[in-house]
């Protein structure tokens, strides 16, 4: 069987149409991350922007599931393969164009608030959000495309809980070690003359975490039963 | 030149704790198939698998004489289908579900959904959440209509609506296969719909095969025999379908065949109901 | 052509179509040569299944009432109602033995069974 571009891209525009219902909701949660952005800093913008899109393509599977797209994506004409890795790529694009979005309102705030733009801070929060978005979704779309969303849900919070509950305190905890703490510095100290690099890794690293996913999705999805 | 639109041929399938067993059945160009069967009784499974959206365990599906997995994309171009609830984003109004929707068939007729929208009285700015189930189920009907599919499948596409409506949906598909070019598979345990307008019908139940062929030689081949407790022979027992005992008399289904022997009795014609609620005894007893 | 079909009839819904068919050729509604409905046009106006409408037109073909032309379509034949007047008269037939064996049985003799015949159709022509 073989796998359509075709057929993919008008999946991406399927994806866009259930999407285009919460157009809504998008434009307050860009005004929401703006609003924290002045109020802490601008590069915090980004990281708001960026972590709501992980939530907001969550959302994506729940209006599917809601609306019986499995149904749906009986009657049309695509295979499975084309659904996951359809997803996956409309998950990348959202991510870029929230990221420019993202970064076009970081430069307008950073100038407006502070008539400079920290452009280590930016890429530093954005290299950071998207590695952190990408995360969440890696781990959260085979549970969906495996599950349904209504079960699926709970486990779903385990990134959240991984990075939040236990990510978080256990590098706080190493922080205060300093043989650990200088070396995050120095680490820091590297990137800051290395801004292109650390955002080529950024994305690399995320890139690599969405492929891993995929295959993974697409593994799970194989054997169709109920 | 194809004549069979669809064919299953020994399909099975298992879950944990139900099993469809060794389902065939052939519906040619031209025609409606009524599956019919109570509930549970595999008629949702059997259309999951023609439609491939679950894996069978053994067995072979050709539509349109190819195989249903080989040819899934090329095949779904020429197949519409209905199902009991609606498979669209609630948010959605009616033209967003033809922009959707259309994308996906290369033979979208625009001017045909426009017609059946209109026929169907189902306004173009009206969200989906906001129209009854009879006007949903008129949607995924104008939908599969538009991209000019030569079989329908319908799975319980009637059940919760009023009698008018479901009239009035038995009459879109005698029009639809006017031409003799397309077919329907309509599963349904409301047999009434069925009676009369399909031509082949297919009984299942709890996952076996009861029958398969013309509607005609379904109801001739069995009759519904009332009696009298004295005229209730051992060997007539043994005959008798689904026997139901009173004091006052007896009642079950038995073979047209057998049926002319026992003149004493009251032999009446069955309907599908008779014969499926009759089977149904019979398999529950064992 | 006008087919009115009743479901609580004992008769199944082919063979009311043919008795009808049949019925409207003897009285002459139906002429020779006129072209009937479809089958499917059939099916959709009765609100029938279409084997069912096959099955009753292609048992009239059979009987000689109706012809089918390839690509237009069943026309009545020419020969229709004579055929349907020489079926009428051998029922007619088989009902008056039936008749008279019945008599036969209770030993009625042949003079009462003429009279009685002639009081029946005395009853029935007032």
């Amino acid at each position: 069987m073989r796998t359509s571009m075709k057929s993919i891209y008008k999946l991406l525009t399927l994806d866009y149409y259930v999407l285009k219902a919460l157009f809504g909701f998008v434009v307050a949660a860009i005004l929401v991350a703006t609003v924290i952005g002045c109020v802490t800093q601008p590069s915090m913008l980004i990281m708001v922007i960026l972590t709501f899109t992980a939530f907001l393509l969550s959302v994506l599977f729940s209006v599917a599931e809601k609306s019986n797209f499995n149904k749906l994506y009986g009657t049309l004409p695509i295979i499975k393969r084309e659904i996951v890795i359809g997803r996956y790529l409309f998950a990348t694009l959202t991510i870029s164009l929230l990221s420019i979005i993202a970064f076009i309102l970081f430069c307008i705030s950073s100038i407006v608030l502070r008539a400079n733009i920290d452009w280590f801070s930016g890429a530093a929060y954005w290299v950071g959000a998207f590695i952190i978005t990408t995360f969440f979704i890696s781990i959260q779309f085979p549970i969906y495309f495996k599950f349904e969303y209504s079960k699926a849900m709970f486990i779903s919070i385990l990134p959240y809980i991984l990075f939040f509950a236990v990510g978080f305190p256990v590098f706080g905890q190493l922080m205060k070690q300093n043989a650990f703490s200088n070396t995050v510095m120095n680490v820091i100290a590297y990137f800051q003359s290395h801004i292109y690099l650390m955002i080529l890794l950024g994305i690399g690293v995320g890139l690599i975490l969405l492929t891993l996913s995929c295959l993974i999705s697409l593994m799970l999805t194989k054997k169709k039963h109920i | 030149m194809i004549d069979s639109y669809l064919e299953l041929k020994g399909v099975s399938k298992s879950f944990p704790g139900f099993k469809l067993d060794n389902i065939s059945l052939s519906l040619p160009k031209g025609y409606i198939m009524g599956l019919v069967g109570p509930n549970g009784a595999g008629k949702t499974t059997t259309i999951q698998l023609i439609l491939n959206m679950l894996e069978k365990d053994a067995g072979e599906i050709l539509i349109f004489g190819k195989d249903n997995v080989k040819n899934e994309n090329a095949i779904k171009q020429d197949i519409g289908v209905v199902f009991d609830s609606v498979f669209f984003v609630d948010s959605w109004t009616v033209k967003d579900t033809e922009k959707a929707v259309s994308i996906f068939y290369e033979d979208w007729k625009h001017e045909v959904f426009n017609e059946m929208t209109k026929r169907f009285e189902l306004p173009q700015r009206k969200k989906v959440k906001e129209l009854s189930r009879g006007m949903q189920m008129k949607l995924m009907l104008a939908c599969a209509f538009s991209h000019n599919a030569k079989l329908l499948i319908l799975d319980e596409p009637t059940s919760g609506l009023d009698p008018v409506t479901r009239d009035e949906f038995l009459e879109i598909l005698q029009e639809y296969i006017k031409d003799g070019e397309r077919s329907v598979l309509f599963s349904t345990h409301i047999t009434a719909d069925l009676e009369r307008v399909a031509d082949y019908i297919t009984l299942v139940n709890q996952g076996n095969l009861i029958y398969t062929g013309t509607m005609e030689d379904l109801l001739g081949s069995y009759c519904l025999i009332k009696g009298r407790p004295r005229d209730l022979t051992a060997e007539l027992e043994k005959s008798i379908i689904g026997l139901r005992k009173t004091d006052m008399s007896f009642e079950g289904l038995i073979g047209a065949k057998e049926a002319a022997q026992y003149r004493d009795c009251t032999i009446d014609n069955a309907t599908i109901d008779d014969i499926i609620i009759n089977v149904s005894k019979r398999s529950a007893r064992k | 052509m006008n087919v009115v079909i009743s479901n609580s009839s004992s008769l199944p819904i082919y063979e009311q179509i043919k008795e009808q068919v049949k019925a409207q050729i003897l009285s002459g509604e139906l002429v020779e040569d006129e072209m009937l409905p479809s089958l499917r046009q059939l099916a959709r106006d009765l609100k029938i299944s279409v084997l069912t409408t096959t099955r009753a037109y292609n048992e009239l073909d059979q009987e000689g009432f109706i012809t089918s032309r390839q690509g237009k379509g069943f026309f009545v034949m020419s020969s229709g109602s004579n055929l349907i007047r020489e079926q009428l008269i051998k029922e007619v037939e088989n009902n008056l033995n039936n008749a008279i064996q019945a008599a036969q049985r209770v030993s009625m003799t042949d003079d009462e069974i003429i009279s009685l015949l002639r009081l029946l159709l005395e009853v029935k022509n007032d």
